[in-house]
Formats: C-alpha cells, sequence, structure tokens
C-alpha cells in the first residue's frame, strides 16, 4: 500500500517537472477558500438580499445627460427643461419643500417654484385614448364599439403602458416621493411624455408616438378574446335579423372518436344556405358555441387571417376618420327584440349577453 | 383562450380509420396502415410524439398473397428452450388464426421503438366486416386499399358471361370456382 503511494508521488512530482517554465503554478492550496465562501453564503442569508437602490445612489449618475440621452434615444428633439419637467412629480416637490421648510429657508427662495408634470400627464392621456380609439375604429371598421372599447381599455390599461414605459427607461429618471416605483407613477411619466410631444411639436408628432409604441402592443394578441361576449349564438342571431339574412343554423360537420373520452366535433353554421363560420369542440354544445363565435369573427372581419395593422412605415400615408364611430352590439340586440328591452328583468333577456356594462356615455 | 384551447384539442385529436383487407397484400398494406398508426400523415409528426391515429381493419380473412407465398412464407417461433424452434406456413398460421397475419406484418413495419406496443393497441383487427357498434361509432374515414379488388368470375351474370369471347370449354371436372381444403383432424386439434 505505502510502496503504491509512494510510486503516486514519483508520478506527481516527476508530471510537475513537465511544466513549462513561463508558466506560474499556484503558489498554495488555498485552504480557506471554501470556509470563506461558506461563511459568506450563510451571512448573505441571515442579513437577506441588498436592498433596491435608486440608480442615482450610486457613482457615474449625471442627471442631465441621461436626461438629454432620453430625448435623443427616442429620436425627439426636446429641450432639457420640458423634458426635466416631464420626469417632475407633485410627491417630489412637496418632499423637497418640506425639507428646506424644516431647515428654516423661507421655500420662495429656494427655486421650488416649478412645475409638476400632472398636466402634461393628462393632456398626453387624453391624446393617447383619443388617438387609440379612432386607429382602432379605422382598422376594425366593421368590429362593434364594445369590442372596440375592449381593446382600448387593454391598451390604455397600467401593466401595458407600465411595461412601454420600463422598457424606454423611463423608471430610473422619474424624480418622485415613493421608491420602488408605483406602476402608475410610471404610466404617469409616460403620459406626460405624450403630452410634452403634443405641447412642443404638435399633435401629429405625438399620434406617430402612440402609433409606433403604444399600438404595437397588440401584435399577437388575439383581439377577439378581450371582449367576452357570454351568448355569441344570441348575438349572431341579431346580427343577422339586423342584415336581413337567414337566421343561423348549427349543423353537425364531422365528428370523430365520438364513443371514447377525447371526442372531438366540428360544427358548422349556416345562414341561408352558406356556411359562414365553423369550429371544433370537446363536445357538440362547445363546438357550436365556437362555430358562433367563428362566425361572429368572419361577420365583424377580425379573424385570425385579417390583414396585418398597418404600423411603422406603412402607415405613413395613413388617413384615419376622426369622426367615425361603429356600430354598436346593443343597437342591434334592442333593434331585434325591441320588446325584450322593457321587461330586462326576465332570465332569457337577450341583454345577458355582455358580461361588462360598456355604456357610451364613457367617452 | 378558448379559441386556442379548441384548435390544439382538435390538432391532437385522434381520427379513427377503417381499412377494408379483403383481396390486399398484407405487406403493402401494413406499411400503409403504419403511416397511421405512426401518425405520419400529419404536419405535426415527430417520432418521439405520441400522436397516432386509430386504425380498424376489417376482412382481414380475405387478405391475398402473390405467386406461391401462401405456401412458402414461412413465420419463424422460437418458445427460449431447447429445442423451442418452429416454422409454420402461413397458410397454416392463417388456418389458426384470420388476423394473426396482418398483426404480424405491421408489427414489423411499426419502428422499433418503445412506443411501438401502444400504437399496436391503436389497431384493432377483424376477421369479417362484423364490426362492434361502439367501435364502428368512432370511425370518421377510410384509407384507400392498396390494390384494386378483382371481380372474381362468381361475380359476372350470365348474360356478361355470354357476351365475353371465349376460344374454347373448360373440361368438366375442372373447379373454377375457390374452395377450401377440407379440415383434417390436426388442424381441428389446433383450432381447439
Amino acid at each position: 500500500m505505502s510502496a503504491s503511494i509512494r510510486s503516486g508521488l514519483k508520478v506527481v512530482c516527476f508530471r510537475k517537472l513537465l511544466i513549462p517554465l513561463q508558466q506560474v503554478p499556484s503558489r498554495c492550496y488555498k485552504k480557506g477558500l471554501s470556509k470563506d465562501l461558506r461563511i459568506q453564503y450563510k451571512s448573505r442569508l441571515t442579513v437577506g438580499p441588498e436592498p433596491d437602490r435608486h440608480r442615482s445612489e450610486f457613482i457615474n449618475w449625471n442627471y442631465d445627460s441621461e436626461v438629454y440621452s432620453f430625448g435623443k434615444r427616442l429620436g425627439e428633439d426636446l429641450n432639457d427643461d420640458i423634458l426635466k419637467k416631464v420626469f417632475l412629480h407633485r410627491s417630489y416637490i412637496e418632499r423637497e419643500k418640506k425639507k428646506i421648510q424644516e431647515l428654516g429657508i423661507a421655500v420662495g427662495t429656494s427655486g421650488l417654484d416649478v412645475d409638476h408634470n400632472e398636466q402634461l400627464a393628462k393632456s398626453g392621456e387624453q391624446l393617447a385614448s383619443n388617438y387609440v380609439l379612432i386607429y382602432l375604429r379605422n382598422a376594425f371598421p366593421n368590429y362593434f364599439e364594445e369590442g372596440i372599447r375592449s381593446i382600448h381599455e387593454y391598451l390604455m390599461s397600467e401593466d401595458v403602458l407600465c411595461n412601454i414605459g420600463r422598457h424606454l427607461g423611463i423608471p430610473e429618471l422619474i424624480m418622485c416621493d415613493d421608491f420602488p416605483l408605483r406602476e402608475s407613477t410610471i404610466v404617469t411619466t409616460l403620459m406626460a411624455f405624450i403630452g410634452a410631444l403634443e405641447q412642443e411639436k404638435g399633435k401629429e408628432r405625438a399620434h406617430l408616438f402612440v402609433r409606433d409604441f403604444i399600438l404595437p402592443q397588440l401584435i399577437g394578441k388575439d383581439i377577439n378574446e378581450m371582449w367576452n361576449v357570454v351568448n355569441p349564438m344570441g348575438l349572431l342571431t341579431a346580427v343577422l335579423h339586423f342584415q336581413k339574412r337567414g337566421l343561423p343554423e348549427p349543423r353537425l360537420l364531422w365528428e370523430g372518436a365520438s364513443s371514447t373520452l377525447m371526442s372531438v366535433y366540428h360544427i358548422g353554421i349556416y345562414s341561408d344556405q352558406k356556411l359562414i363560420g365553423k369550429a371544433p369542440g370537446e363536445t357538440a354544445q362547445i363546438a357550436e358555441e365556437m362555430a358562433a363565435r367563428d362566425a361572429l369573427k368572419r361577420l365583424c372581419q377580425t379573424q385570425e387571417s385579417r390583414p396585418a395593422l398597418l404600423l411603422g412605415k406603412l402607415s405613413e400615408n395613413l388617413k384615419l376618420d376622426e369622426k367615425k364611430v361603429n356600430i354598436s352590439a346593443k343597437d342591434i340586440i334592442e333593434q331585434f327584440s325591441p320588446k325584450e328591452s322593457t321587461a330586462s328583468t326576465s332570465s332569457k333577456s337577450i341583454f345577458g349577453i355582455f358580461k361588462g356594462n360598456h355604456s357610451l356615455n364613457k367617452v | 383562450m378558448a379559441n386556442n384551447r379548441v384548435l390544439q384539442w382538435a390538432t391532437f385529436a385522434r381520427t379513427w380509420w377503417i381499412f377494408d383487407a379483403n383481396h390486399q397484400c398484407h405487406i403493402k398494406s401494413a406499411k400503409r396502415i403504419a403511416l397511421y398508426l405512426q401518425g405520419k400523415h400529419k404536419p405535426i409528426y415527430h417520432p418521439l410524439s405520441d400522436i397516432g391515429d386509430h386504425v380498424v381493419v376489417i376482412n382481414t380473412a380475405g387478405i391475398s398473397m402473390r405467386n406461391d407465398f401462401w405456401r412458402k412464407w414461412k413465420y419463424n417461433h422460437h418458445t427460449g428452450y431447447a429445442g423451442g424452434h418452429s416454422v409454420t406456413s402461413a397458410w397454416r398460421l392463417h388456418e389458426l388464426d384470420q388476423t394473426k397475419v396482418v398483426e404480424k406484418s405491421v408489427y414489423a413495419t411499426l419502428p422499433g421503438n418503445l412506443l411501438r406496443r401502444r400504437m399496436m393497441r391503436r389497431l384493432h383487427l377483424f376477421t369479417d366486416d362484423n364490426v362492434p357498434d361502439d367501435i364502428l361509432q368512432n370511425v370518421t374515414d377510410q384509407i384507400r386499399q392498396v390494390t384494386v379488388v378483382p371481380r372474381l368470375i362468381q361475380e359476372y351474370t350470365q348474360e356478361e358471361l355470354d357476351a365475353m369471347p371465349k376460344l374454347f370449354d373448360w373440361p368438366d371436372d375442372y373447379e373454377i370456382e375457390f374452395k377450401r381444403r377440407k379440415e383434417d383432424d390436426e388442424i381441428k386439434k389446433y383450432l381447439k
């Protein structure tokens, strides 16, 4: 045993001789390294993760140049004063004022009587919301007004706008009281930027920004799922009646593996002996409902095979009709069953079609 | 996402096919049936994914073999014990079990991986066209036969036979009709 160890050592020693002279070998075995790492790991566990800190607390932070490059990054040639106003929140000014008061300095001499971004945000949000609605109405001229409003609601929701703001690099530039930032603060700042664009460069430039940054969020999204229709067959019946076409007739097109758990049914919907929609489903009822949805999609021309939205370079010469208002599903249903509109308490009322209450008086 | 769910369901649904093996070569049929069992006719095919369809084969009793293959085609079997080797002719195996020849040729055509047994379970073999209702109502479509079924001389009417040009008459004792061999005692022993 000992002989074999000795011979092994000999080989090791021999190998050390073979190492070229230029290479500096390790001078120690680093005995304490693993122990140190273990201590570091355990102490990190006890102390907890490092708290989030604003970028300005680190070195190499130049607010002026960051704000300047923000404008340049987006290709907008705004002056620094208005850009700084975009990022200035009311809470920040109030906090600073309080600090100065505590120090005993008169507020008037402190140079803190600057404007915050609320007014800009308000005008920016109005512009963006308005433009999104107009664009959607022109992009989907045959879609229901309720559906357009659902898409608009999605695009102007806090999640989507906050996501856009984060990816544009807004959070690091915001001057406000709370940290970590609330989502609403980021959204307000983004809207304030749109408001600033409108104020400085005009409406068209602000519209371009909305078209380039907010509307592309629809790419890859199923717009038909945004508006929840509870009874699609009821709505389809009303629409066909409105168009003076035959009432929908569901027919079984194809069924497979019907006596097994994995059965599949394909149901088509006919109107005046023409196929207007078809869909598969696990049961005949589900397939019928999905087929009604499919028929509605085709009637509204929002099916998956529709042409892509006109964005970017394609939309350069886009002419939008600003006064366009799409047809409302509610009106169509009222025309279909005027009697039931008075007695809306009955359970069979066709008004049960919609889940959300979209009133046209909102905007 | 109800729409996506339903589309996915339809994509991965297993279709049931029916194949009439009457007067079909069992090897060519097996090649065609194996495509459907593996799901190779689908655009979503992948060798590792289990997306094959069901195939119901009817009339397996009526399969055909060319030339003298009923007599010459041999099936080897070994029990694993010493002296356990046996060789069976195709005609003999067909007499013992009329679905066995098709089953063996489909099994041999399928790739030899772990999915093979599962794919074989989706192959439903019937000697004639009496298929139970619970299987038949699943069937959606049929697989095209590999060869055209010949018209037997018994199926011609007398008028058609009379109109056909005739070069010679068969001798009186010549048997045109296909007749099965009489079942001898040895075969009866296996059938039991």
